[in-house]
């Protein structure tokens, strides 16, 4: 059985794609262009640093900042315990993302009404930025 | 002289219809602010990322051996290489940003309801392929710090119990990082994840188009 799909479609606005949405779009992507191809690429030029030597021991590795809060994680889980931030909080984390549709089924939308959803989300939010943080400074 | 071009196309291909009523006059909701933008711009800066990405494998050659003097030559010698690198750079950091910051706007805006469900699993599946991009391009420069991160973040890996081992031999192929994980790490950031990148990407916009954007609330 076939029921009604449940969409939210517009089929009546008073805007439409084209000009508001898409001229705001356009305005901001040139902005980004500007950014990124003048200001970071000109003004501050990536450089390289010595070619990679297996050999050396005593190079500290660090990596990429978007995965420094990852990096920082397993410094809390020592030995046995390492699992659980290589690979149980990544991947529990994906998996919850996925899901999240599912696990999170409250209709509601606006997130004053939805406390639970928003501690979640700026709980998450926030120990990524600071482990980021402490990780960088470390 | 565009329009003459685009009436020429359009006697042949029928598109005026098509692209004004689904794509410029498609009604969206009142009041979308700024941060309705971020998706837009993350797959902007992947416009910018596969375009600078070309011009670099004109030159590179994913092999321990040449791997550092090609980028050592791309940057410093090349016209405008420095340029076409930093670019790149740039816009890969930058959409780590940008996509991070949409996840949280539809988070908050609860755009992953019902109906958008799988819509939103297409776009964790791409927020997992940007941070896939940016494991494996880092190795790509072969430096010092390419090689060292490569080593810790391939053997975290390692360390999950029973497929640990495996999946670590499948990444680096091998036991080592060496060679053969250059390789790999290139054909996966310049075939692989890219035409996965492009497939879902196709999938979310024409959700997004069937759909309809989201009401603001």
């Amino acid at each position: 059985m076939k029921t009604q799909p449940n969409t939210d479609k517009l089929e009546h606005s008073d805007e439409t794609f084209y000009p508001s949405f898409l001229f705001k779009e356009i305005v901001v992507m040139m902005l980004i262009f500007i950014l990124v191809a003048v200001i970071l690429a000109l003004v501050f030029p990536v450089g390289l640093e010595d070619p990679a030597d297996p050999t050396d021991n005593l190079y500290i590795p660090k990596p990429e900042w978007y995965f420094m809060s990852l990096y920082q994680l397993l410094k809390y889980f020592p030995g046995k315990l390492e699992i659980i931030a290589t690979a149980i909080i990544p991947s529990g984390g994906i998996i919850a993302l996925l899901l999240l549709p599912f696990i999170d089924k409250n209709t509601e939308k606006r997130p004053t009404k939805r406390p639970v959803a928003m501690a979640v989300m700026f709980l998450a939010v926030g120990a990524i930025i600071f482990w980021t943080v402490v990780g960088i400074l470390s | 002289m565009f329009k003459r071009i685009y009436f020429w196309i359009d006697e042949r291909l029928d598109i005026h219809d098509y692209i004004k009523k689904d794509v410029l006059d498609k009604p969206i909701p009142k009041g979308l602010n700024l941060s309705y933008c971020f998706g837009g711009i993350t797959f902007f800066l992947f416009l910018m990322l596969a375009s600078t990405g070309y011009f670099m494998a004109i030159y590179y050659v994913p092999s321990p051996l040449q791997a550092y003097d090609v980028v050592d030559y791309i940057t410093y010698e090349v016209s405008l290489g420095y340029v076409i690198r930093g670019v790149h750079h740039w816009s890969a950091n930058l959409m780590v940003v940008t996509i991070f910051l949409h996840m949280i706007r539809v988070y908050i805006y609860g755009a992953y309801k019902n109906p958008r469900e799988i819509n939103w699993i297409t776009g964790v599946l791409l927020f997992c392929l940007v941070m896939a991009f940016g494991f494996t391009g880092y190795l790509l420069p072969w430096d010092q710090k390419a090689y060292w991160a490569t080593k810790v973040g391939t053997s975290m890996m390692g360390t999950v119990p029973v497929v640990g081992e495996y999946a670590l031999k499948i990444l680096r192929g091998g036991t080592k990082l060496g060679a053969l994980t250059l390789a790999r790490f290139y054909a996966f950031h310049v075939i692989f994840l890219p035409i996965t990148t492009v497939i879902l990407l196709i999938g979310h916009f024409l959700m997004i188009r069937r759909q309809g954007i989201s009401k603001p609330l």
